[in-house]
């Protein structure tokens, strides 16, 4: 059972509002074929999300490291704008499957990030929980 | 015996390596059978395995360890002039995964084939 810091959840219901703004604001420039506004909207919603992660993170009590923190944040929004992507073009009447083309892509980002993360107990690195 | 320095500087290069760990177990067997302050714990594994060394830094960080794991606990006690001082104890879970630590890793130590051939002949 994965358990959620409070930081973490309250992070999860910001960037599931980000992301439901920025795909009600995304159909509406595609619509209008406003190419050149969708990279500048894209950016900031990029650039919001990932200080709301850091800003959440920075301040999160509860683990006692930060090693596998940024991965629990990161799963997160994966989570998160999977779900509420798929929802939104499923509202909006627009095609699912760039969403899911791109989350599979980002899959492999999310995989990787995992590896690559230390191993951690309780929040501490593995390999100096035991001095 | 020439050899004499150089197998001093091997055998502490491996002792070394060969205590980490060491002093988790010492400081967990120092609390399993009362609670202690941490110079009785320091005094404790001194006395009990002396080529450790539990110096103040290393045992206040290894107990922040264990109390963040659940392994121990504290409370804090008046002193009798000073701040108060806090004595750790074990917790059930530190028991548990103590016990089961020196079952796994300590005890097939003592098994008859292992002394054999701990004690075996020097080559």
């Amino acid at each position: 059972m994965i358990k959620l810091t409070r930081n973490q959840w309250c992070f999860a219901l910001v960037a599931a509002g980000l992301t439901a703004a920025f795909h009600h604001h995304l159909f509406g420039f595609i619509e209008e074929e406003q190419w050149s506004s969708i990279g500048w909207y894209a950016g900031g919603y990029g650039v919001a999300m990932f200080l709301a992660g850091l800003a959440f993170g920075a301040t999160d009590s509860v683990a006692k490291s930060r090693l596998d923190l940024g991965f629990g944040y990161h799963a997160i929004t994966f989570v998160v704008v999977l779900v509420v992507g798929t929802l939104a073009a499923l509202v909006y009447g627009q095609p699912v499957w760039p969403q899911l083309l791109g989350t599979a892509g980002w899959a492999v980002g999310l995989y990787v990030h995992y590896r690559m993360s230390r191993r951690t107990v309780k929040g501490l690195d593995a390999e100096e929980a035991f001095p | 015996m020439k050899d004499a320095p150089y197998i001093e500087e091997l055998l502490q290069t491996w002792e070394q390596v060969h205590k980490k760990g060491h002093l988790s177990l010492w400081v967990l067997v120092a609390l399993r059978d009362e609670p202690r302050y941490p110079r009785e714990i320091s005094e404790f594994v001194a006395d009990v395995a002396p080529s450790m060394s539990c110096e103040g830094q290393s045992l206040y960080r290894a107990l922040r360890r264990f109390h963040d794991l659940e392994l121990v606990t504290f409370s804090k006690q008046k002193g009798s002039r000073g701040p108060d001082r806090k004595v750790y104890r074990l917790t059930a879970l530190g028991r548990r995964v103590l016990a089961a630590f020196i079952d796994r890793n300590i005890m097939f130590l003592y098994s008859r084939r292992v002394r054999a051939l701990l004690e075996g002949s020097d080559g």
